[in-house]
């Protein structure tokens, strides 16, 4: 007799990917698949402390926040607010758990999130810190491969750019490590490779992991590939951007011999590392794949703040 | 001659330092103010290193921090408690499953070294010099990094 799936998740915050366990990321996406017009945020007010300027993410969560009938405050960029003035992330988390019955927190420095859930008496939701995680895009990238592939194992999947300084990158590696049978191909130039230790845990958690800078090695092969923009703002100075701008361009030329059913992914925004004439084909999967970041949002709020459905 | 030899009064040795890690050991247990009577040996003979250093400190011991420091700096170290030149004691240090406000994490963009947060890090029963931030997740080595 099978156990009956979980309806809570095991965790008050979200902070990093590894905090969920498999069942926590099925409920997750049971949950972002099967969705309802029921306004289960009515009467809620989430805070919404985005340290950094965010087009989607902020913007998937208000949607989602609204479509749910709850209402939002806090900022997008720093600009105006008292962060400007020397306030403590630790003030400010105090403060608005105040106003809020959870915090979403996007922060320049790795950790934020975790010592703002330590000090919070409601859920911190991390929508990204620095380059280390970014748990909420990776639940949608796992919704994206489940709905595109109906799978989360057995799966090969390229990586692909900028792997040093993309905290999605090495969030969803850690992901796609917890189910069996996934291979992980790092494709990138050798200054933008993962950090050694990335690349260290994955294979001590017996993870087929394979690095090359040829997209040609591995294109043929995989189920998903998953591609990133070289980030310019993260480079220590311009010469080293100007060593590694446009590595990759994904064209239709290199989709000739792939898996029909191959699909790319992209957290957005692109620059130039997919042409706009790969949109049109069949493997373009990246503006869906962001549609579903409404979805989980949905999802992962409902579930931390326990609000049923009827 | 009591006063004199350290080996005859109340202290400490800390054996079986790795060779040539003792003077980093030292500079790490900031003991300059207390400044107690220390005998440095570098280099010697080992049964079971191929060489070793071994500091022995008059009348002073470690506290549970500084075991810390010594099982991070010189992991297989051994610490010898002395009372009236006889060993009462010997054990090797041990680490918790975290380690808190003893080391700074190295990666620079981490909460830690941006704000007020205190200093907490996972230790690795396996690696015992290596550290995992509990903020940032950053993994670092001890012998590379800032003690408090």
């Amino acid at each position: 007799m099978s156990a009956l799936p979980s309806t809570t998740l095991s965790v008050e915050h979200l902070v990093s990917i590894l905090d969920l366990s498999m069942d926590d990321i099925d409920l997750l996406l049971r949950r972002a698949q099967n969705q309802s017009s029921e306004m289960t945020l009515q009467g809620r007010q989430i805070a919404l402390l985005f340290y950094e300027n965010s087009t989607r993410t902020f913007n998937s969560f208000k949607t989602a926040i609204h479509q749910l009938g709850g209402i939002t405050c806090g900022f997008s960029g720093v600009g105006g607010t008292s962060v400007l003035k020397g306030e403590s992330l630790h003030d400010t988390v105090k403060m608005f758990e105040e106003y809020a019955d959870a915090i979403v927190l996007r922060h320049p420095n790795d950790g934020a999130p975790r010592w703002a859930s330590e000090i919070s008496s409601v859920p911190v939701i991390n929508a990204g810190d620095g380059q280390n995680q970014h748990p909420t895009q990776t639940l949608l990238d796992l919704l994206a491969i489940k709905d595109t592939q109906g799978r989360l194992s057995g799966l090969k999947v390229a990586m692909v750019g900028d792997l040093k300084h993309g905290r999605t990158v090495r969030s969803l590696s850690h992901a796609l490590a917890m189910y069996p049978n996934n291979e992980l191909y790092f494709v990138s130039p050798p200054s933008l490779r993962f950090p050694r230790h990335v690349v260290e845990t994955l294979r001590e958690q017996e993870v087929e992991v394979m690095e090359t800078e040829r997209l040609e090695d591995v294109i043929k092969e995989v189920d998903i590939l998953y591609v990133t923009r070289i980030q310019k703002e993260r480079m220590e100075s311009p010469g080293e951007y100007e060593e590694v701008k446009g590595s990759y361009q994904i064209t239709t030329s290199n989709l000739l011999h792939v898996k029909p059913h191959m699909k790319i992914l992209h957290p957005l925004p692109r620059v130039d590392e997919i042409a706009t004439e790969v949109d049109r084909t069949q493997h373009a999967y990246y503006f869906q794949q962001a549609r579903g970041g409404i979805q989980i949002r949905k999802a992962l709020l409902e579930l931390l703040l326990g609000v049923p459905r009827k | 001659m009591k006063g004199r030899s350290v080996t005859t009064e109340s202290g400490t040795v800390v054996d079986h330092i790795p060779c040539w890690q003792a003077p980093a050991l030292l500079e790490v247990l900031k003991l300059k103010e207390l400044a107690p009577r220390t005998i440095l040996l570098l280099g010697q003979t080992s049964k079971t290193l191929r060489a070793k250093d071994l500091v022995v400190f008059q009348g002073w011991g470690p506290t549970l921090l500084d075991e810390q420091k010594i099982a991070l700096l010189a992991p297989g170290a051994t610490i010898n408690r002395l009372e009236n030149g006889e060993i009462v004691k010997k054990y090797a240090p041990r680490l918790p499953e975290l380690v808190e406000q003893l080391v700074v994490c190295t990666n620079s963009r981490c909460i830690t070294n941006a704000e007020d947060v205190p200093h907490r890090a996972r230790t690795d029963e396996k690696k015992p010099s290596s550290l995992q931030c509990y903020y940032c997740d950053h993994k670092f080595s001890a012998l590379e990094a800032k003690f408090l």
